[in-house]
């Protein structure tokens, strides 16, 4: 299910754990065939099920007490790239780990802008804000992450001074 | 473009979706700016990284997906689930859990002619989700020629012991079609068609009938069949599976 993988990569940075993760998606599909009947044919499916995630994520949010959470990162395995190249996976763990330090709501449109490809106006349709917000939130959200980055040393992604 | 516009347009820039005019101003402006060219390829490498960082994080979905079919199909089958449908038909309840892993939870396939129609079938025609059917003879008639079909379609499409019984324009894949639906009083089917052939149908004709190709496909729980010559294009959306919708087809194919 491709959709599921997807929803999971996000799940999964967004929620305390991977069981929170899986609970999360599993939650968003059976939302999605609950409320199949308001789904327009033809339109775009996988922004559809990304709004019920992300509604259903921030209604727990508001619920749960409010914490700068994040997917501890030794679960999962990297795959075959790790042994390959150490340099190239210490820099990935490092961005993954900046990412994850990020306020929710930078780490939120990272993630569906950059990791998923969603393009700005689905990111305003997903999270129901408009795209003004989701053009400068975006922005914010790389500087925030650069800066993280930079804190860590790594010289190849530290800002550039500008005029 | 000034280098305030490219920090405003930057981030549609950098998701692909600026519109093409502006964006090969937006790309100018970075041959002749090097601050702007740096800052824009420091943030497009970040983003590089970002991706490939986190998607070689993949978790294996298999349990995942299982687990949530299972949910799905359970609530679908539970008496609740039917209740709330308004309807005991449990072949009604596969087909709506069949149309939902069509359309999303199988992601992209079946898209196109095939899954647009089946899909129609389902909401329209088996759930009769409201729409603005056209019933009366003369209306129909009207319609038909219109969409630049003969009349006499209308019988021709006709399967046998069916009688038609409301039609409306729909697009499927794109491309606007006439869905007809006829009745044999327990059953309904739905036929859509159009006066060209400028579409292709997908997978080999099963059968060639008078100059007319003749195809088949099962979606879901329906059964789809498809008809082509030079002047039109007819899809044929039976509930089941079985040789309904390939009869149907024959059928028409025979009395065109």
């Amino acid at each position: 299910m491709p959709h599921s993988r997807s929803l999971l990569r996000v799940a999964r940075r967004l929620t305390s754990n991977p069981a929170a993760a899986e609970d999360l998606v599993q939650e968003a599909l059976l939302r999605g065939w609950r409320s199949f009947h308001q789904f327009q044919a033809g339109s775009n499916a996988r922004a559809w099920l990304f709004r019920i995630m992300l509604n259903a994520f921030f209604a727990q949010s508001r619920t749960a007490e409010a914490t700068a959470v994040m997917t501890p990162l030794d679960d999962g395995v990297e795959g075959a790239l790790a042994g390959s190249d150490p340099v190239a996976a210490a820099e990935r763990e490092d961005i993954r780990r900046a990412l994850g330090e990020l306020a929710v709501e930078h780490r939120t449109v990272l993630l569906l802008g950059v990791v998923e490809g969603f393009t700005c106006l689905e990111i305003a349709g997903i999270l129901s804000i408009p795209i003004g917000t989701v053009m400068s939130r975006l922005s914010r959200a790389r500087q925030a992450l650069r800066e993280r980055l930079a804190s860590r040393a790594s010289p190849a992604l530290a800002p550039q001074e500008r005029r | 473009m000034n280098c305030t516009d490219i920090t405003a347009l930057s981030p549609r820039y950098l998701s692909g979706e600026l519109e093409p005019g502006p964006c090969a101003e937006f790309a100018e402006h970075l041959k002749s700016c090097p601050d702007c060219a740096r800052e824009i390829d420091s943030l497009t490498r970040q983003d590089a990284l970002l991706r490939e960082a986190e998607r070689s994080m993949d978790a294996d979905t298999t349990a995942l997906d299982r687990r949530i079919r299972e949910r799905i199909s359970s609530e679908a089958s539970a008496p609740r689930a039917m209740r709330w449908m308004g309807t005991a038909a449990a072949a009604v309840i596969a087909l709506l859990l069949g149309g939902f892993a069509l359309r999303v939870l199988l992601g992209p396939h079946p898209t196109g002619l095939y899954g647009d129609a089946t899909l129609d079938h389902r909401l329209e025609v088996i759930d009769r989700q409201p729409r603005r059917w056209i019933s009366g003879k003369a209306d129909l008639e009207a319609l038909t020629a219109r969409q630049g079909l003969p009349v006499t379609l209308l019988a021709s499409l006709a399967p046998a012991a069916y009688r038609l019984e409301r039609g409306k324009l729909c697009r499927l894949d794109g491309r606007v079609f006439l869905h007809l639906v006829y009745s044999d009083g327990a059953r309904e089917t739905s036929v859509f068609v159009r006066s060209s052939s400028d579409l292709t149908i997908p997978g080999p004709a099963r059968e060639s009938i008078g100059g007319r190709r003749v195809f088949a496909a099962e979606v879901g729980e329906q059964s789809i069949a498809a008809l082509q010559d030079s002047r039109l294009t007819a899809l044929f959306v039976a509930s089941g599976h079985g040789p309904a919708a390939m009869d149907m087809a024959r059928e028409a194919a025979r009395a065109l």
